[in-house]
C-alpha cells in the first residue's frame, strides 16, 4: 500500500527513529496521569481491605464511620445496585465482599470523605466481625479433595491439555529420559504509577471515569453491570498511563466500580488513588508455576517425548488464568519439534493474591523451564547448548506441539546464530567451565530462545479499530480503542497513518482511548497492538485516501493512480498541492474527512479435547544471550552483557523497538535475580519498593539488540510483535549463564544470593530482620 | 497517613532543648527514616533540628567532630573525612540513593539504630563518641554503648544527639568497607564489614580494627579477633581463621537463625576478603 | 485533631511564595494538592522510586520525604520550571525526547530533575557517576539505556547557561 517516496526509499517514516508523539508532554510534566485529574468539590475514596486471607464475614457495622463529620458515604455490598461481582471470564470477583473474603486484597467497605485523612479515619472506624477459615496457600494442595474450598464449586480454576503422538512410544524411542521440576515465583508488575481513578456523575445519569486503565472496555462492562447502567452511560477515558505491563485490567475494574459507586451515591466526583502498599496488596500478579518436565531424547540429541505437568497458582479469583494457562499449554514444549507430547496445566484457586495478565502471559514461566532443560539435556549428551538447540528447533514447515504447520518463514535458527556469533558463545562457554579456582568471581554465558504466538490466538474474538479525522488545515486527529501504556502504541499507530497519508508525524495528535469515541477493540494485551491497530490504521487510512484521492486528481488534473502522497503534499509529476489544500477542498465539496479502520485477525482454531489446532495465526522467534559474573563467596550475580535478537517481522519505529527490548531485558533480569512477591499463609510479606527490589540503572548491562525482519505477510508492512518476546527469555539466559559459571543448576527463580550460594532458598521466619537472640529477652 | 499535629523548628539550641524537655516532641533530622514512621501514624509532634547549626565538620588535632545534622552526601564529599576517616567516607557514599544521601544525616542513621545502618560500623572503627545534650546538660557516650538493640538506643528523654567525635585513622592505615546487597545500588545491607589495619615495621600486624553490621544483634566491633590478629604475620590462613571465629561468635550471640546457613559461610568469606583488601590497600599505599 | 499550619516562605521555580502549610503534609503532597503542580509524581512515598525527585537548594531530593514545613527558606525546582517557556524544551528534556528515554513517562520528571542536579554538580560525569546519580530513580519501561544515552547527550551538547537558574 505504501507508495515509494520521491527519494526512492520504500518508506517515509516507517522503520525510522521517530520521536514519540507523547514525549514532550511527558518530559515537561504536562501529561496528566490518573492521579493528576481533579475536580472542584471532589471527594476522596478509601477502601477497607480484609485483614484475613480467608474468613466468613459475620457482621459489618459502619455506624461509627458514618457518624464522623465530613463523611459522605460508607458503602458495603448491600449498597450495590447491580451485579455484586465482575470478571472477564468468570464473573466472581467481589466489588465489596458479602459472605466471605478470599484474600487480603478483598474489599469489605468503601467510604467517600471530604479529605483523604477523613476517609482513612472512617475506614478505621468500620467494625467487621470475621470468622477465620482455614487458609489455602499451596496450589497443589488446593487441588486435593481434602482441601478447604476457596470457591464453592471447587478449587480447580483451569485445566488445559495438549496431546500429540503417543507419549509412551516417545519414551520407548528415547535413549534416556530426564525429569526435573522447575518453579517460578509470583511477581508484581511494578508499574511506577499506582492505580488512580476519578469517577464523576455524568449529566445523563451515568458516570464518567478517567483513570489509569489498560483495558477500557472490560472495565466499562464491569462498571455498567455493577451499577445497573447501559453501556452508553458509562464513559471510560484513559488517562496517560504510567506503565501497566498487563496489570491495569481487573485491578482497575475493582477500583473503578468502587469509585463509580461512591460517585453515583454522593452525586459528587470521587477520586481514588492507591498507595504503593495498597497496590501491592490488591493488584494481581504474574502466576507462580511449578513445572514438572519429563523428557526423552535419543543419543543423537533429538527430542522424542515431553510429558509436562504444570500447576499454577490462580490465587483468589480467576481473572485471566484460563487464557494465561492456555498460552502456556500451547507453548510449553518450547520452540522445538517434539513428536510425542502430553501436557497438562492446572490453575488452582488459593487464598493468595490473585494472578492474571503480566507481560509474557504464561510464557516467562515455561521459557525458564524449557530453556533450563535444554541446557541440562545438552550437558547430559556432551553437546554445547547451541548445538543441542539447533538439532531440535522449529524450522520452515515444522509442526508444533498442537499440530500446527508453520507456513511462514521460521527464523529461530537465524536468531540463535545471531546471538551466539555476536557473543562468541561457544568459546566462552567452554572456557568458563575451566576457570581459575583462585578467584571467587566466576564468569558465565548462557543462551535461550523462544517462539511466541502473536495476539490473542484462539482465546477469543480478535479485532480492533482506529479512527482518523483529517482537519482542513492538513493536520489530523488519530485515536484507537487500544491504549498507549508506555509501550509506544500512540506513536506506532500515528506513524502508520503518517506513512499512508503522506503526513508528517508531527501533524498528528493522538487522543487517548475513550469508550464513547471508539468501538470495543478488545484488550491492549498479547503484544497485539502494533499488529492489530497497525493494520486497522492502514485500513482506515486507505478508506480515507480512496475518498480524497479523486478530489486531488481533479485538482491536479491527473489520474488518481498517478498521485504521490508525501511530506504533506500530493504531487503528480511536477505539479503539487498541499494536503491542507486538498482537505479544505474536500470539506467544501462535502466529502467526509474522517474514516474508521477496522481489522479482524485471521482465523485460528482450537480443539479443547486434545489440545490441537492452529492456535495462533502467526508466531515470532527470538534468542537471547547473557553474560554474568558470579561471586561464589556470596552468591551475588552481576549481568555484564546481554544480546537480544528478535524477529519482529518489520521494525516500525527503531527507537521504540529498541526501547521495548531494553525494557524487556531489565524486567527479565529482575525476574531472574531480584523480584519475588512473598506471601506466607496468604499474608503478603512485603509492601513496597524497599523490599520488592527492581533493577536500578546500575544493574542494567550493556545490551546489544539485533532485529530480524522476517516480513510477515499479515502484519502491517510485515510487522508482528515484540513487547512480550523481549521479556520472556531474558531470565533463562541469565539462569543458564549462572549455571555455566558455577557448575550448579538452580531450578527455582529468582536466583537469590542464597540459592546461588547454597542451591536452595532460605525462608525467613516470623522474626523479621530485627528480632535476634538478644532481642528476644525484651 | 501522616498525622503530625505540630511542627517546630527552633533556631537556638537552648530553645530546642527546652522544648525537648517537655517530653512530647520527637527530634527530626533529614526525615528519610522519620517520614516512613510518620506514615504509620506516629509520632505526632516534631521538633526539627535543622536550624541549630549542627551541620558542622570540625577538625581538632587527632579528632574530627561531626555535627549530627551533616548529611551523608556532605560526609561523602568532604576531603578531610576522605583523608582521615576514609571508611566513613566510603560508607556514607553507599547509603541509599543520592536523594537519600542528600537529606539523610549521620545523626539520624545512628539514632534510628537500624541493625543494618551503613555508617555505624564505619564510625565504630574510629572509636566514635556521641555528644548528647539535654536541658540538664551534656554527656558523652561511646557509640558502642549507645545502640542497645535493633531500633533501641540509650538516648534519654529530652536528649538530642548533638555531634559525633571520631578519632582519626593513623596515617598509612589500610582499610576496607564491604556492603553486601542484592543490587548494584540502593541496597539495604545484608552484611556490612569495616576493617582497618596498621602494620609494624617488622611485617607483623601492629593494630587492626574490625566491625560488622547485620552480623550481631547490633553493629559491633569484634575485639576478640582484633586482639588475636595483633602481632601476627598476615596471611590468608590467618584471616580465614579469624573469620571462622567471628562466625562462631555470630551464632553464639545472634542465635541460629533462618539466615545462618547463608550468613555463616558468607561472613567467613567476606571477612577474609575484607582483611585481605585492607592489607592490600596498605601495601599499595606504601609503594606509591 | 487540631493541627497548626506552619507559615513558610520559599521559592518555587524561581518565584517567591508564601503559604501556610499543614504540618502533616509532605512537600510532594503540597506541590500536587496544595499548588496544583502535578508534574512531580507519587510512586512509593518512601523514597525508593524517585518519581517525586525535585531540586531542593541545589540538590536532588525525594519530595515524599520532606515535610512541607521544612521548605521554609528553600529554593525548589520542579519539572514545571525546567523548560524556559511553554514551547521550548530544556536541552535535557530535548535529549530525553530524542533518545526515546521517555516511555510511559511516569519516571521522566524525576529522571529529568536528577539529571539537572547531576549536571549542576558534574558537567561531564563519568559513566559510574552518572549511574550512581540516577540509581534512586526507578524506571520499569526503558531498561535505562536510552536514559543514559539522553543524559550523556545533554551533558555534551548543553551550554552552561542552561543550568544557571537552578543554582538560585
Amino acid at each position: 500500500m505504501a507508495k515509494e517516496n520521491p527519494q526512492g526509499n520504500k518508506f517515509n517514516v516507517i522503520g525510522k527513529a521517530s520521536p514519540r508523539v507523547d514525549a514532550i508532554d511527558k518530559v515537561t510534566g504536562r501529561a496528566r496521569y490518573g492521579a493528576d485529574h481533579s475536580r472542584t468539590g471532589q471527594l476522596y475514596g478509601a477502601v477497607l481491605n480484609s485483614p484475613y486471607p480467608h474468613a466468613i464475614i459475620k457482621s459489618i457495622n459502619t455506624e461509627r464511620a458514618r457518624a464522623l463529620d465530613g463523611i459522605r458515604a460508607v458503602l458495603t455490598h448491600a449498597d450495590i445496585p447491580g451485579a455484586k461481582s465482575f470478571g472477564g471470564i468468570v464473573p466472581h470477583q467481589m466489588v465489596l465482599c458479602s459472605g466471605k473474603v478470599r484474600y487480603v486484597g478483598d474489599a469489605v467497605a468503601i467510604v467517600a470523605a471530604e479529605t483523604p485523612e477523613l476517609a482513612d479515619k472512617a475506614i478505621e472506624l468500620i467494625e467487621v466481625e470475621y470468622s477465620p477459615c482455614p487458609v489455602v496457600s499451596d496450589p497443589e494442595q488446593a487441588l486435593s479433595p481434602s482441601s478447604p474450598l476457596v470457591h464453592e464449586d471447587g478449587n480447580l480454576c483451569a485445566h488445559h491439555k495438549v496431546r500429540k503422538g503417543d507419549i509412551e512410544t516417545g519414551f520407548k524411542n528415547s535413549d534416556f529420559v530426564i525429569e526435573h521440576e522447575y518453579t517460578t515465583q509470583k511477581v508484581e508488575h511494578a508499574y511506577i504509577e499506582p492505580e488512580a481513578v476519578l469517577a464523576e456523575p455524568g449529566e445523563n445519569g451515568g458516570v464518567t471515569i478517567t483513570g489509569s486503565v489498560q483495558n477500557l472496555y472490560s472495565i466499562r462492562r464491569a462498571v455498567a453491570s455493577v451499577l445497573n447502567l447501559p453501556l452508553n452511560r458509562v464513559r471510560v477515558i484513559q488517562a496517560t498511563l504510567g506503565g501497566s505491563f498487563g496489570g491495569k485490567d481487573e485491578a482497575m475494574s475493582a477500583i473503578c466500580c468502587r469509585a463509580a459507586l461512591l460517585a453515583l451515591t454522593t452525586g459528587r466526583p470521587v477520586k481514588m488513588v492507591n498507595t504503593r502498599e495498597q497496590s501491592m496488596r490488591e493488584s494481581y500478579k504474574r502466576h507462580p508455576y511449578k513445572m514438572r518436565y519429563k523428557v526423552g531424547v535419543s543419543n543423537d540429541g533429538i527430542l522424542q517425548a515431553m510429558e509436562i505437568k504444570i500447576i499454577a497458582d490462580a490465587g483468589a479469583y480467576a481473572a485471566t488464568s484460563q487464557f494465561v494457562t492456555w498460552r502456556s499449554v500451547v507453548q510449553a514444549t518450547g520452540p522445538y519439534v517434539v513428536p510425542h507430547v502430553k501436557t497438562d496445566i492446572y490453575a488452582a484457586y488459593t487464598n493468595n493474591c490473585y494472578t492474571g495478565a503480566m507481560r509474557g502471559f504464561g510464557s516467562p514461566q515455561i521459557c525458564f523451564a524449557v530453556e533450563s532443560l535444554m541446557d541440562e539435556l545438552a550437558a547430559q549428551l556432551g553437546l554445547d547448548p547451541f548445538e543441542m538447540r539447533l538439532r531440535n528447533t522449529l524450522k520452515d514447515g515444522s509442526i508444533t506441539a498442537t499440530g500446527q504447520k508453520l507456513t511462514h518463514r521460521v527464523t529461530l535458527d537465524e536468531a540463535l546464530r545471531n546471538v551466539t556469533s555476536a557473543g562468541g558463545f561457544k568459546a566462552k562457554w567452554l572456557a568458563n567451565r575451566e576457570q581459575d579456582s583462585a578467584s571467587p568471581i566466576k564468569k558465565g554465558i548462557g543462551i535461550s530462545c523462544s517462539y511466541r504466538g502473536v495476539s490473542l490466538g484462539a482465546e477469543g474474538a480478535d479485532a480492533a479499530g482506529v479512527g482518523i479525522s483529517l482537519q482542513t488545515d492538513g493536520s489530523a486527529v488519530v485515536t484507537c480503542g487500544l491504549v498507549d501504556m508506555g509501550q509506544g502504541a500512540a506513536t506506532t499507530i500515528s506513524l502508520v497513518v503518517a506513512e499512508e497519508l503522506g503526513l508528517s508525524s508531527d501533524k498528528i495528535v493522538f487522543l487517548n482511548a475513550d469508550t464513547t469515541v471508539m468501538p470495543d477493540s478488545g484488550p491492549t494485551v498479547a503484544s497485539r497492538t502494533s499488529f492489530m491497530a497497525g493494520n486497522a490504521a492502514r485500513v482506515g487510512s486507505t478508506i480515507l485516501k480512496d475518498r480524497i484521492a479523486p478530489v486531488a486528481a481533479d485538482m491536479l488534473k491527473c489520474k488518481a493512480s498517478a498521485l504521490v502522497f508525501c511530506h504533506d503534499f500530493i504531487s503528480a509529476g511536477s505539479s503539487r498541492i498541499t494536503l491542507a489544500q486538498l482537505a479544505a477542498e474536500c470539506f467544501r465539496r462535502g466529502i467526509s474527512l474522517s474514516a474508521h479502520g477496522w481489522y479482524k485477525s485471521p482465523k485460528t482454531t482450537w480443539r479443547e479435547e486434545d489440545g490441537t489446532g492452529d492456535a495462533y495465526f502467526t508466531f515470532v522467534y527470538g534468542a537471547n544471550l547473557a553474560e554474568v559474573e558470579v561471586d561464589i563467596h556470596t552468591g551475588r550475580v552481576i549481568v555484564t552483557k546481554f544480546i537480544s535478537c528478535h524477529d519482529v517481522g518489520k521494525v516500525l519505529n527503531i527507537n521504540g523497538a529498541k526501547g521495548q527490548v531494553y525494557g524487556g531485558v531489565a524486567m527479565g533480569m529482575g525476574y531472574a535475580l531480584l523480584e519475588a512477591y512473598a506471601e506466607e499463609d496468604g499474608q503478603p510479606k512485603l509492601g513496597n519498593f524497599d523490599e520488592y527490589l527492581l533493577p536500578t540503572i546500575c544493574d542494567m548491562p550493556q545490551t546489544e539488540v539485533i532485529f530480524l525482519e522476517g516480513d510477515d505477510p499479515l502484519g502491517p508492512y510485515g510487522a508482528k510483535a515484540l513487547g512480550e518476546p523481549a521479556n520472556e527469555i531474558a531470565a533463562p539466559a541469565i539462569a543458564n549463564a549462572v549455571a555455566n559459571a558455577t557448575g550448579r543448576r538452580v531450578r527455582e527463580l529468582p536466583l537469590t544470593l542464597e540459592r546461588v550460594l547454597l542451591g536452595k532458598n532460605l525462608i525467613p521466619g516470623r522474626e523479621r530482620g530485627s528480632a535476634m537472640a538478644k532481642g528476644a529477652e525484651s | 497517613m501522616i498525622s503530625v499535629l505540630e511542627y517546630l523548628r527552633p533556631e537556638k539550641l537552648d530553645d530546642a532543648l527546652h522544648i525537648m524537655g517537655g517530653g512530647e516532641h520527637t527530634p527530626a533530622a533529614g526525615g528519610t527514616d522519620l517520614v516512613l514512621q510518620l506514615r504509620d501514624g506516629r509520632p505526632r509532634k516534631i521538633l526539627d533540628l535543622e536550624r541549630l547549626g549542627l551541620d558542622f565538620i570540625r577538625n581538632a588535632g587527632d579528632i574530627i567532630e561531626i555535627g549530627s545534622l551533616v548529611t551523608h552526601a556532605a560526609i561523602a564529599s568532604n576531603p578531610l573525612i576522605a583523608k582521615s576517616l576514609p571508611v566513613l567516607s566510603r560508607a556514607s557514599s553507599l547509603v541509599g540513593s543520592l536523594q537519600i544521601r542528600n537529606r539523610g544525616t549521620v545523626g539520624g542513621n545512628i539514632v534510628n539504630a537500624s541493625p543494618c545502618a551503613d555508617t555505624v560500623p564505619a564510625l565504630l572503627l574510629y572509636d566514635a563518641e556521641l555528644v548528647l545534650k539535654s536541658s540538664g546538660g551534656t554527656r558523652t557516650v561511646p557509640l558502642s554503648q549507645f545502640v542497645l538493640g535493633p531500633y533501641r538506643t540509650s538516648l534519654g528523654p529530652g536528649e538530642i544527639l548533638h555531634s559525633i567525635i571520631c578519632r582519626k585513622a593513623e596515617v598509612s592505615t589500610g582499610w576496607s568497607y564491604i556492603k553486601l546487597g542484592r543490587r548494584q545500588a540502593v541496597n539495604i545491607s545484608r552484611m556490612t564489614l569495616a576493617t582497618s589495619i596498621f602494620m609494624n615495621g617488622d611485617g607483623k600486624i601492629g593494630s587492626v580494627r574490625i566491625s560488622a553490621g547485620s552480623v550481631f544483634p547490633t553493629p559491633s566491633r569484634i575485639p576478640r579477633i582484633e586482639r588475636m590478629l595483633v602481632g601476627r604475620t598476615p596471611s590468608q590462613e590467618l584471616y580465614r581463621q579469624a573469620a571462622n571465629i567471628a562466625a562462631d561468635m555470630m551464632i553464639k550471640e545472634s542465635g541460629h537463625r533462618w539466615s545462618t546457613p547463608y550468613k555463616k559461610p558468607v561472613l567467613i568469606n567476606l571477612l577474609t576478603r575484607a582483611l585481605t583488601e585492607a592489607q592490600s590497600k596498605l601495601i599499595a599505599g606504601m609503594v606509591s | 485533631m487540631v493541627t497548626t499550619d506552619v507559615a513558610v516562605k520559599f521559592t518555587l521555580n524561581g518565584i517567591p511564595m508564601e503559604r501556610d502549610v499543614p504540618p502533616n503534609w509532605t512537600l510532594l503532597r503540597f506541590l500536587r494538592d496544595g499548588l496544583g503542580f502535578t508534574g512531580t509524581k507519587c510512586g512509593c512515598e518512601i523514597g525508593e522510586c524517585g518519581a517525586c525527585t525535585v531540586i531542593f537548594n541545589g540538590e536532588a531530593v525525594n519530595a515524599c520525604l520532606v515535610l512541607a514545613p521544612q521548605i521554609d527558606g528553600a529554593s525548589i525546582w520542579t519539572i514545571e520550571g525546567v523548560a524556559s517557556s511553554g514551547r521550548k524544551l530544556h536541552p535535557i528534556q530535548q535529549a530525553f525526547v530524542e533518545c526515546d528515554a521517555v516511555h510511559c513517562g511516569f519516571c521522566s520528571p524525576g529522571m529529568v530533575m536528577s539529571t539537572v542536579a547531576l549536571l549542576l554538580h558534574n558537567r561531564i560525569p563519568s559513566n559510574a557517576v552518572l549511574k550512581e546519580s540516577l540509581a534512586g530513580n526507578l524506571c520499569r519501561c526503558t531498561g535505562y539505556l536510552q536514559i543514559i544515552e539522553a543524559v550523556r547527550k545533554a551533558a555534551e551538547s548543553m551550554d552552561d547557561m542552561h543550568l544557571e537558574k537552578f543554582r538560585r
